[in-house]
């Protein structure tokens, strides 16, 4: 009988504590080794004119007295009883603030994503139709071009040229949750979207690419065409099928770093998701604000690499046999 | 009898930078229908491309740079990639080399068959019902459950009957087996030989049997036709060519045929000499490096010319040949 301890599903379990953990760990500390605490960013600089004792005081008052250690572990073990902290800024638990933010965000990495592959792999498959012609050409500077404008000049400009000329901003109105206004709340994640999916085609496109045209060379492909199959279906069925590993690995790296990446645009468009929200707690050093929001980034990065896992499985019978 | 392929001059080249490589240096062959043909030659020679540039399979950097393919009464080299679809697998189709990378590894064989037979308009449930009746004619057993199944479930014979199953589906009239057995065990080589000849039978195809083993195919086909380094140097029925061949190069691949009472003796080891490379342009005779029967003359190319009952290219005529 096989040793549990070898089952790969448990080993992948404990590798991912494992990875949580350090995460918490690097969290934690990178925090502190930014300068200021909680006080001084309440107080601003008037926390200078404090008397030691009102410094004591508030410092027992936010935990910061505590040692690093007890700290650390003071938090960890709140959030493993599903206490992720507070934010006296937003005068709500960062439970709730999560619930909030993390389905916009997963809508808005959900977006881009597809456009990011609805741009990426046609202009893939156009690029290895004919390599190194025309369409490769054209393909290959789109490609450039997204990979290289920052989609912060990119969602300033389109949003500026958009409100100031067509007068259609639907960001500038508060931000409409998909439950509440789908329409609106559409048309709100559309900029934001097209501009995260922009940049995410790239590195797609790039990907799908090679895959493609590696796969255009196996024998399989000449089997079909020997069969009479119609090119778009011998593009489809044989060669992009077999190409869609390193795609759905590309994808689930450029959704996960989505996750928490996605800072620049949702402060652009006022998106109320996970990046805003780490971005607010750092601002006010808010330590478990950042700490628990960073970990539920983490985790669900974990949850996708998991669902790709799966996908591969999909795919290829081969890894299902495995 | 009237011909079904004809290639005249036909020549392949890889492009390489700017210039062309020729490999396939104008081949001539004529196949009738219903004839069985054997295209021999050590490995190199240009069987393979010469056989894929009449399937209009040639792929990026080779391409057919001269010559025609005639099949039946129309032109190949001069269809659109359009017009050749229609062909490939229904007029003409191929068995190839390798069956552990010739499937598609993510498609149920089932599908792959059925495939061969949508792509020429035939209905799917038609297909379906086709498709069971073939696994089981190459020899597939349980033809509903193992359609169901994928290529890496199966040996490398069961994906070679597959492949048989892909090529024979729409009847074509053009059989080509481009050494359909060298990646198999040799049990399972002679019963692939015998399916395959069995089938050409069956629906009365003419068949190319594309082999390095003359030995392998020699009861099976009517005709041989010797390619070295992307030349045709003899083409002659098949007692003739064992009886008495025409072409020096023949002779030493007889010479270098397994000896059945001698196991040790290695195929085509005993030919002196490295064949060129076929992109290698040698003056004269290609052969000539190699050639025990080398004269003056062979400085010169010589033409294929009617020798005997075939044809052969060589200036020395076998009475002349020393020992
Ligand atoms: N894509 C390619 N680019 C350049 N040269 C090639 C390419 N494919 C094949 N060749 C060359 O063409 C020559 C003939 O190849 P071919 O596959 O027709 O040989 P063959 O007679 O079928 O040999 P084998 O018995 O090994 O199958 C080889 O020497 C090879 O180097
Ligand atoms: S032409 Fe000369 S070199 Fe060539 S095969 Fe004949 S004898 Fe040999
Ligand atoms: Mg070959």
């Amino acid at each position: 009988m096989r040793s549990i301890a070898r089952h790969p599903l448990l080993r992948r379990l404990v590798e991912t504590v494992l990875t949580l953990f350090g995460v918490a760990v690097l969290v934690f500390t990178t925090l502190r080794a930014i300068p200021g605490d909680e006080i001084t960013a309440t107080l601003g600089t008037e926390a200078a004119g404090l008397s030691a004792e009102q410094q004591e005081s508030l410092r027992a008052y936010y935990g910061l007295d505590k040692p690093l250690v007890l700290q650390f572990f003071s938090w960890l073990g709140n959030v493993l009883t599903g206490n992720l902290g507070f934010s006296r800024r937003a005068g709500a638990t960062v439970g709730e603030m999560t619930a909030n933010a993390l389905p916009v965000t997963m809508e808005l990495a959900v977006l881009a994503t597809i456009v990011g592959l609805l741009i990426g792999v046609p202009l893939a498959m156009l690029s290895a139709s004919r390599p190194n012609g025309v369409r490769d050409g054209f393909g290959q500077l789109v490609g450039l071009a997204a990979l290289s404008v920052p989609n912060f000049l990119l969602g300033a400009a389109l949003l500026t040229v958009i409100s100031r000329y067509a007068h259609y901003n639907p960001n500038a109105q508060g931000f409409a949750h998909f439950t509440q206004d789908p329409l609106l709340n559409l048309q709100q994640m559309l900029f934001p979207a097209l501009i995260l999916g922009f940049g995410l085609a790239a590195p797609i496109m790039r990907t799908a690419r090679s895959a493609l045209l590696e796969v255009q060379t196996q024998d399989f492909v000449r089997t079909a065409r020997g069969k009479g199959v119609a090119p778009w279906r011998l593009r489809v069925r044989h060669v992009l099928h077999n190409a869609l590993n390193p795609i759905v690995t590309m994808t689930g790296i450029q959704f996960g770093y989505l996750l928490g990446g996605a800072v620049v645009v949702e402060q652009i468009f006022s998106v109320p998701g996970l990046g805003r929200q780490v971005l607010a707690g750092i601002q006010q050093k808010e330590y478990a604000v950042v700490q628990s929001t960073v970990l539920v980034i983490a985790t669900t990065f974990v949850v996708v690499n998991l669902l790709t896992d799966l996908l591969y499985r999909v795919i290829d019978p081969r890894v299902r046999a495995a | 009898m009237t011909a079904l392929l004809e290639l005249a001059d036909l020549r392949v080249s890889a492009r390489s930078g700017r210039a062309d490589r020729e490999i396939v240096h104008g081949v001539d062959l004529t196949v009738e229908a219903g004839q069985t043909v054997a295209v021999v030659g050590e490995s190199g020679s240009g069987k393979s491309l010469t056989m894929l540039a009449v399937m209009g399979l040639l792929t990026d950097p080779l391409r057919v740079t001269g010559g025609t393919v005639r099949l039946g009464d129309r032109d190949l080299t001069a269809l659109s990639e359009r017009e050749l679809r229609t062909i490939r697998g229904n007029d003409a189709a191929m068995i190839y080399q390798d069956p552990m990378t010739s499937l598609n590894p993510l498609m149920r064989v089932g599908d792959q068959v059925v495939e061969a037979m949508t792509a020429h308009g035939v209905p799917k449930a038609e297909a379906g019902r086709r498709m069971l009746d073939l696994l089981a004619r190459v020899g597939i057993p349980d033809p509903k459950r193992t359609a169901r199944a994928y290529p890496h479930e199966f040996s490398g014979g069961m994906r070679q009957r597959v492949m048989i199953a892909c090529a024979l589906a729409m009847r074509p009239r053009l059989l080509i087996a481009d050494e359909p057995t060298t990646a198999l065990d040799v049990t399972i080589q002679q019963q692939i030989l015998a399916l395959i000849d069995e089938l050409r039978r069956e629906l009365g195809m003419t068949t190319i049997w594309v082999t390095h083993d003359l030995g392998v195919v020699a009861r099976l086909v009517d005709r041989v036709v010797v390619m070295y380094a992307g030349h045709v140097v003899e083409d002659a029925p098949v007692r003739q060519v064992f009886s008495a061949p025409q072409h020096p190069y023949t002779k030493a691949l007889l010479a270098a045929l397994p000896d059945p009472t001698d196991d040790d003796r290695p195929p085509l080891a005993q030919i002196p000499g490295r064949p060129p490379a076929a992109t290698d342009s040698v003056e004269g005779c290609p052969f000539r490096p190699r050639c025990a029967q080398a004269v003056d003359a062979c400085a010169t190319r010589p033409a294929l010319q009617p020798r005997a009952q075939g044809r052969a290219a060589c200036w020395v005529p076998p009475h002349e040949w020393r020992n």
